[in-house]
């Protein structure tokens, strides 16, 4: 016992002497929960922006305090991320941790930059960094963002964009992007990452998902809009995608990211009015890819599940096998005809798919170097590529036929 | 005074290494008066008014005779009964045909049990045992009848060990009534009970039990030379003969435990560990024991294997909350805020804006007043128990946090442990637990969670290298043998059929249906 | 006396033993080393490593059956005491090299990953000195003892792992399946086997395993249960970062653990698995402590070697201080690797063949 005794008190003795630099306690830190990066106005300085939670409001009622808002907002330009983090320090009492940082938005101009390349493959070198962060580029930039974005009913910043990423998993208008995925593709590759704005430009248009972020009609409520993608190549944004293409990007995909959503088209039967349906796909894609041949063929089947939940023309689907029929034809038509529209603009303007379909070609191959050489995104450019969607109605809703039927019938 | 006998008493086998080798073994003189003269003395008369002396004359031999015994541990009533009544009840007998000693013995006397001696050695320690002392005049032997009859209490239902479902004995401080309650449980004949003495000055004797068939010759043999080797002048309880066979006494791994259920000693012996029984303690301590002997509660085996395995996984949750969540509490605020919900994080830190020490000062004065509350518990009377309850809610928790001396998630932390740690059933383990918090806590201090993995490294080989008499604290997991696999759960009874091979016990196989609880 | 404390370690402390001394490896910087040279298929070299030493280990067995000693017993009788001596002080060498450099890496690790602001040295001591040399200290049986209790717990969450990030994986990104080329692989493979070294080197532990059945069987559980496990976490790797960004990670597996979600709501559990992998670093080092106390025991004919645990483990953390950083140390640690495959790849075999040479030289 003596023997161990004066071992533990030299170890106990070393540990207090060393300490730990480490131990940091909560109310001594400030939780930044988005970050925004702009260009900044000189040279290779950016513009960064943090957003950092107030603990003394609507968190519990022991601390609360009436008069504060809920995020200190803190701009500071500076050579790259670390800097800043370390320059807002002048004027922040509170550390800064980036530990609980979900989203980093990104303004347009940044990302069209070529800065931006080596201003986010340098972010990740800090480890409090987290790979599973959002990102999303605004049109506006960033800063003005974070400050235009004051949701009613999520006073806290952090749960405003939790909630709004739960969201998208029900529509498709955006993609789910986070770091992780962006840089496995900053090659060749298109990344597509959430588009959003908080400027709004409204205009109307036919079909129900054709917006970008700012163009959807809307009249009060928070500016913020979040759809359509921006379309990053090799570390830069080159473009954008509305929202109906990426939803298409998405579905084109092997591994289904939306759980459901929800699209309108124009009725098969009466052209005049429209019909709103619900997708939802449970079974992977089938993407078979032949490199053999030149150009390379790619041929996709969706399997897509639809309910019919609105049916503005009050046909009678329930009941007809032909009208379904119809239907079914008229949109697989449809969705096919869209997304190869889709596909030769990526394939004219970008030469490159943000559909991860270079993994399945990646399986012809039987090394990486013979891939290499092939060079997949070239060979996509000019391959030519089959879809085909395959829908089956899964059910009509809860009424067994439309109400007014029998008056229209006469 | 009664102390002061029991601390005297001493058994039928003891051996004469005591404060009785003091004690002459002159034989009895003829001459009656003397005797009782020097037995007066060896009892310290009239100092010591514990020996009473009752003269009389018996008629069958018409000679005058003392009837000695000592008052508290012998029986008055039986003696009444059963030795002054017949003595003085006898007929004269005729001249020449006069009973011997022995025929008083055996024809007058209506004790059960009586012998004859002849020294004053072992006239004391017959008195001391409750046995009364029969002097006549002109004899040089005396008679000795089994007259015991201290004050016990009757059969109590167990107060440590509760259980819902199942029986409801415990153990009393006296032995006889202990190993009856035993054998009522496991009705075997190789049930050995051995008596070995410790104590110098105040020899008491203690009852090792254990199966014959079935435990390790060696454990049983290590165990009793363990007790021999003790040397204390006296041993009142089975909790000090605890801490003076055991190897590690500094340790905070219990190396025996004590049980007040005879079903869960019964069960024990069936797996072949050994019992000790001692007069004065109303429980038994069982050796070698296991961490699962620790873990493991009666009422486990007695609930329908669904039941008993769900107590034992909350069990096994609480041991967790009790060991580590206030060090947890502390490594996730000061070293990993990233683990908490970024909601309950600025709850956190709102509240903690306000109090005005650091998170491992707030831990401790918390915790440290939680341990006072329980010790104050412990000790306080009954009809203020309630008072303990109110102080320790009202106060505590509520003024403290409107105090702004701790944060409000802290007493729900140190409310959980302190909840969790009353669900643990063994006392060494929970109070083993109670104290390794608090190094987990500095620990937590110092490196947070790679403090909190080092010190549960350093704790797990500390516990996986000991052994209580020879058997490892986690076999038979760890090491491995074959057992019944009665560990973390149990499997139900009719699979229990093979012994923990940890034991090496004789048989490996059970025989016959297991008593109750247990390990 | 009692039969569970005749000092020896039965078959399954002894497999968890092994576990512990390998299948750590994959959390380390190895993955690293592993991806570098396999890419994609980088997932089949630590089968083919095991394969490569299964042969030896095979080899092995027999002789230590027939001469019923240790390896060093072994290497006494069939080289000779000055020989064998050289070669059993080449094995000390190996194992308390790696075991100082494995332990810089591990303490960079937790510097670089989670704790930016403390001193490497500190960790080092804490984890070395402290912990480690306790558990070395207290000796073989409570070493075996201490790793069947902890093992089966990493088994369990490796696998609670490997489900927490399976909804991220794409099981595409581990094509093209051969990666660099079966060549690269299997010569790569042969160079890294040394990773499983230790399946030959822990046979000088023969007397102290019960019985020869139980090594037997421990040994060969031991190699590829590891072996499989760094196959599936490789293969996660790649599955999760894809190719080529997964080669820029420094450390896979704590990445991993900050994407692991358990369920909705814990999706920040690294702390977690932090605190199990210390856990498991504590262990690993104490078992090679121990072994490279007992090495260098048998080379100074010291019989008391416990007492050379402190002074190795204090040796230890003042050549973990030399790099500077870890990536100085990786360079060492490939050049020890390639050394020490070739050693334990060979000794088995030269072992056998002086024995058959003994036996016809009798005959």
């Amino acid at each position: 016992m003596t023997r161990i005794g004066w071992k533990l008190g030299i170890l106990l003795a070393v540990l207090f002497l060393a300490g730990c630099g480490e131990r940091l306690e909560l109310e001594q830190q400030a939780f930044v929960v988005a970050i925004g990066l702009d260009k900044g106005e000189k040279g290779n300085l950016i513009k960064v922006t943090f957003q950092i939670s107030n603990p003394q409001v609507n968190t519990s009622q022991a601390a609360e305090s009436q008069t504060e808002p809920p995020a200190d907002i803190v701009t500071i330009t500076a050579p790259d991320l670390l800097a800043a983090k370390e320059l807002a320090q002048s004027s922040l009492s509170r550390k800064i941790t980036f530990s609980h940082l979900e989203t980093i938005i990104i303004g347009e101009e940044l990302a069209k930059d070529e800065l931006f390349n080596n201003v986010i493959g340098s972010a990740i070198i800090d480890p409090e960094m987290r790979r599973e962060a959002m990102m999303i580029i605004s049109k506006e930039p960033a800063q003005d963002f974070i400050h235009a974005n004051k949701p009613t009913m999520e006073t806290r910043p952090h749960k405003y964009y939790a909630f709004m990423e739960g969201n998208w998993e029900h529509t498709g208008y955006v993609p789910l992007s986070n770091l992780n995925t962006f840089y496995q593709r900053t090659d060749d590759e298109l990344f597509l990452a959430a588009y959003a704005s908080a400027q709004s430009e409204p205009e109307e248009h036919e079909d129900d998902d054709t917006y970008l972020a700012g163009e959807v009609p809307q009249a009060s409520g928070d500016p913020v809009q979040m759809i359509g993608s921006a379309i990053l190549q090799r570390g830069r944004m080159v473009g954008t995608l509305n929202g109906e293409e990426t939803r298409f990007s998405l579905l084109l995909r092997r591994k289904n990211l939306i759980e459901s959503m929800t699209a309108s088209f124009p009725d098969p039967t009466k052209e005049e009015y429209r019909l709103s349906v619900v997708f939802s796909r449970t079974e992977n894609s089938k993407i078979r890819i032949d490199t053999d041949r030149s150009p390379a063929k790619i041929d996709v089947t969706v399997p897509l599940k639809m309910r019919i939940n609105s049916n503005l023309s009050l046909q009678d689907f329930t009941q007809n096998k032909d009208q379904q029929k119809k239907l079914v034809k008229s949109v697989e038509e449809r969705l096919e005809k869209k997304s190869d529209e889709l596909i030769e603009k990526l394939q004219e303007e970008y030469k490159g798919e943000p559909f991860v379909w270079y993994a399945a070609a990646r399986k012809n191959f039987w090394t990486m170097k013979q891939f290499e050489d092939y060079g997949w995104d070239r060979q996509f450019a000019e391959a030519d590529v089959d879809i085909n969607f395959v829908i089956e109605i899964e059910s009509f809703g809860e009424q067994i036929r439309p109400p007014t039927l029998e008056k229209d019938e006469g | 005074m009664s102390d002061f006998l029991k601390r005297l008493f001493s058994g039928n086998s003891a051996e004469d290494k005591s404060s009785l080798g003091k004690v002459p073994d002159d034989p009895f003189s003829e001459r009656l008066d003397d005797n009782v003269k020097q037995l007066e003395e060896l009892f310290l008369y009239p100092t010591n008014d514990t020996l009473k002396v009752r003269a009389l004359n018996i008629p069958s031999i018409n000679r005058s005779a003392k009837v000695l015994f000592i008052a508290g541990a012998a029986d008055t009533d039986m003696i009444n009964d059963h030795i002054i009544r017949p003595l003085l009840a006898s007929q004269p007998a005729e001249e020449g045909n006069e009973p011997s000693v022995d025929g008083i013995k055996d024809n007058i006397l209506t004790v059960s049990g009586s012998e004859t001696i002849a020294d004053f050695r072992e006239a004391v320690r017959r008195l001391i045992n409750g046995n009364t002392v029969i002097l006549i005049d002109g004899e040089k032997t005396a008679i000795a009848a089994d007259t015991a009859g201290f004050e016990t209490r009757s059969v109590a239902e167990p107060t440590r060990e509760i259980v819902i479902k199942g029986p409801n004995h415990a153990f009393v401080e006296a032995v006889d009534v202990n190993k009856s309650l035993i054998r009522r449980q496991l009705k075997d004949h190789r049930l050995v009970s051995e008596t070995v003495s410790v104590g110098n000055e105040s020899p008491q004797n203690v009852s090792v039990l254990y199966l014959d068939n079935i435990a390790d010759k060696a454990l049983v043999r290590n165990v009793k030379d363990r007790l021999e080797k003790v040397d204390k002048d006296a041993i009142l309880t089975l909790a000090a003969l605890e801490e003076l066979i055991e190897e590690r006494p500094y340790s905070l791994f219990p190396s025996t435990m004590t049980t007040e259920r005879p079903d869960r000693a019964s069960s024990f012996l069936l797996e072949g560990h050994v019992v000790l029984l001692m007069d004065n303690s109303p429980d038994a301590l069982i050796a070698p024991i296991t961490f699962w002997s620790l873990f493991h509660t009666a009422e486990d085996q007695f609930l329908r294997w669904a039941y008993g395995n769900f107590a034992r996984i909350m069990r096994l949750i609480a041991l967790f909350i009790a060991l580590l969540v206030p060090a947890a509490y502390l490594a996730v605020i000061t070293f990993h805020p990233e683990m908490i919900p970024t909601d309950l994080l600025l709850a956190i830190a709102g509240t903690r804006e306000r109090v005005p020490f650091p998170s491992l000062l707030e831990l401790l004065l918390l915790e440290i007043t939680f341990e006072i509350l329980r010790e104050a518990g412990v000790r306080v009377p009954t009809p203020l128990g309630t008072t303990i309850g109110i102080v320790g809610a009202l106060i505590l928790g509520q003024a403290a946090v409107q105090a702004n001396l701790v944060s409000p998630l802290l007493v729900v932390v140190i409310a959980i442990t302190g909840l969790s740690n009353f669900a643990l059933p063994e006392v060494g383990l929970s109070v083993m637990v109670r104290i390794l918090r608090f190094g987990f806590l500095i620990a937590a201090h110092l490196l947070g969670f790679v403090g909190i993995a080092l010190a549960f490294a350093a704790l797990l080989a500390y516990a996986a290298s000991i052994k209580s008499f020879g058997v490892p604290f986690f076999s038979p997991l760890s090491p491995h043998f074959p057992s019944s696999r009665d560990l973390f759960m149990r499997p139900v009874l009719r699979k229990q059929q093979l012994r923990p091979q940890s034991m090496s016990p004789q048989e490996d196989q059970r025989a016959e249906p297991e008593g109750g609880g247990g390990s | 006396m009692i039969r569970v404390s005749d000092g020896k370690i039965g078959a399954r402390e002894f497999f968890a033993i092994l576990y512990a001394m390998m299948a750590i490896r994959i959390t380390n910087s190895t993955p690293n080393l592993l991806l570098d040279a396999g890419l994609t298929a980088a997932w089949a070299m630590p089968l083919l490593s095991a394969a490569f030493l299964f042969g030896p280990l095979l080899l092995l067995l027999p002789l230590l059956k027939k001469y019923n000693a240790g390896l060093l017993g072994l290497l006494d009788t069939l080289t000779g005491n000055t020989v064998g001596r050289l070669i059993t002080f080449a094995m000390f060498v190996a194992i308390f090299s790696s075991t100082s450099l494995n332990s810089r890496n591990y303490a960079d690790i937790v510097t670089t990953m989670y704790y930016s602001e403390t001193s490497v040295l500190l960790i080092l001591v804490v984890l070395i000195l402290g912990a480690s040399f306790y558990i070395a200290h207290r000796g073989l049986e409570a070493i075996g003892r201490t790793a069947l209790l902890v093992v089966p717990v990493f088994l369990l969450t490796s696998v609670l792992l490997v489900i927490g990030v399976a909804e991220q994986l794409n099981i595409l990104y581990v094509f093209p399946i051969a990666g660099s080329g079966p060549v690269e692989l299997v010569k790569n493979s042969a160079a890294y086997s040394a990773f499983y070294g230790d399946i030959i080197l822990v046979a000088i532990l023969y007397a102290h395993v019960r019985t020869h059945n139980a090594f037997r069987k421990a040994a060969i559980w031991g190699l590829w249960v590891p072996a499989v496990k760094m196959a599936v976490f490789l293969a996660v790797y790649v599955m999760m970062f894809d190719y080529p960004a997964v080669m820029n990670i420094a450390f896979p597996y704590h990445h991993l653990t900050r994407m692991a979600m358990l369920g909705s709501l814990a999706n920040h559990v690294e702390a977690l698995f932090l605190a199990l992998w210390f856990v498991g670093a504590a262990l690993h080092f104490g078992i090679y402590l121990y072994l490279s106390a007992y090495l260098l025991g048998k080379v100074v004919n010291y019989k008391q070697f416990e007492h050379l645990i402190l002074p190795l483990a204090g040796t230890a953390v003042v050549l973990g201080m030399i790099p500077d950083n870890h990536l100085q140390g990786e360079l060492w640690r490939m050049l020890l690797l390639e050394v020490s495959s070739g050693m334990f790849l060979l000794l088995p075999v030269l072992l056998w063949t002086l024995d058959r040479f003994r036996k016809k030289a009798k005959q």
